[in-house]
């Protein structure tokens, strides 16, 4: 999913369809709204984020995996936010090391989806 | 074969409320810390914000309630007038925050003086309509995500349709502002625009995949292949009745809207096989 928002985010398209292929709900619609406020400020982010998602915990109701926990230290480090067609960076604020927490549902065609995130301040983790 | 999947709410963008400072790295518009989103209560000791964006609301106005008051001001432009005899500059503070000063310059308080200038109830009623806090409307289609040449989609709202409420008050008038949805009004980026007075139904998991919504629901007659992008821009504005009352008196205020788009791919179905 932050592979998708990287591709998105480097022309700040809040419509890419990839986006909903690995979001759905909340998470999706943070994600989608985040592009689009950056694209009405002419702000685009370039780079990638690098992750660590480890699962910690499975819900089996029935036997059957339907929720995925995931506990992800993300580095944004090098993943920054332009003013569009420049070099110049939107300020100062640098990323960093971010505790992410992630709820992953298994959809009902069968396909798993982020549905919830949330991400805290740099130095998190 | 055609299977309806759990309704899954799509991009939800809200256009009418502003937008918080341009933050650097990546994840700085969507990081919880400077103002909270659906998904934060994820993280231990963070509280779901159900709220827009904007001001985070604390314990003393998360109702919408607060009262008016008087603060003095320091720096007062030089060439105001002074009023004779002791008294000082005041302005009117409106918000627990400190940024809403009910639009008003500073006023003279004579010394002793502890009644502020009057106000009347609409002047009030304003402040309170400024406070109302409208959710932005959640969409919801049945199928969700891509949808289907000819195949009906249902149209719903999945949260947004309530009456919202927020008071102000300045010594002796208290008013409340209500806010009261009233319509929907789909544009479903085909051309169409359709109007529904109610919030829609939501598709329930049983029913004929081919049945139409009985009260909200548009039929795509192209794909959107042919569309900038391959897909429909598609907007969901909610219209919502505003009236006051307090201090004896009542009136209306022009309607106010919320608003959410997103972007919705609508494919040919070579063959429709229902369950």
């Amino acid at each position: 999913m932050w592979r998708e928002m990287a591709a998105a985010a480097e022309s700040s398209n809040w419509q890419a369809p990839e986006l909903a292929r690995y979001a759905a709900g909340d998470a999706l619609s943070v994600i989608t709204r985040s592009l689009h406020e950056d694209n009405d400020k002419g702000v685009v982010t370039k780079g990638r984020p690098t992750n660590d998602p480890k699962v910690t915990n499975v819900d089996r109701p029935e036997g059957i995996p339907t929720v995925v926990m995931i506990r992800d230290c993300g580095d944004d480090a090098t993943w920054l936010k332009y003013r569009k067609g420049t070099d110049q960076l939107v300020d100062d604020e640098a990323g960093g090391r971010r505790s992410i927490i992630a709820e992953v549902k298994a959809q009902a065609d069968g396909s798993w989806r982020v549905t919830r995130f949330a991400v805290q301040g740099v130095g998190s983790c | 074969m055609l299977t309806r999947r759990a309704v899954l709410a799509v991009s939800c963008l809200v256009l009418v409320h502003g937008a918080p400072a341009s933050a650097d790295p990546g994840w700085g518009t969507i990081d919880c810390s400077p103002q909270p989103h659906a998904g934060c209560e994820l993280a231990a000791g963070i509280t779901a914000s159900t709220q827009t964006p904007g001001i985070a609301p604390t314990p003393d106005t998360a109702a919408g309630e607060f009262e008016c008051r008087y603060v003095p001001v320091d720096n007062v432009d030089p060439g105001t007038p002074h009023p004779e005899g002791p008294g000082g500059w005041f302005r009117l503070l409106c918000s627990a925050e400190g940024k809403d000063t009910a639009s008003r310059p500073p006023v003279w308080l004579p010394a002793g003086q502890q009644a502020p200038p009057a106000f009347t109830p609409e002047q009030v009623a304003q402040i309170a309509r400024n406070r109302l806090r409208l959710p932005d409307p959640g969409i919801a289609l049945s199928p969700p995500g891509e949808q289907l040449v000819n195949l009906p989609t249902w149209l719903w709202l999945r949260n947004g349709w309530r009456s919202i409420r927020a008071t102000a008050s300045v010594p002796g008038i208290a008013v409340t502002a209500v806010a009261e949805p009233v319509a929907v009004v789909w544009s479903t980026g085909d051309g169409a625009t359709i109007t529904c007075s109610g919030p829609g139904t939501p598709f329930a998991a049983g029913r004929d995949p081919k049945s139409a919504s009985p009260d909200c629901g548009h039929v795509y007659r192209g794909p959107s292949s042919s569309q900038p992008g391959g897909v429909y821009r598609f907007s969901t504005t909610v219209r919502w009745n505003i009236r006051w009352s307090g201090a004896g008196q009542s009136g209306v205020f022009p309607d106010l809207t919320t608003t959410s788009s997103t972007a919705l791919r609508v494919i040919e179905s070579q063959a429709l096989n229902s369950r």
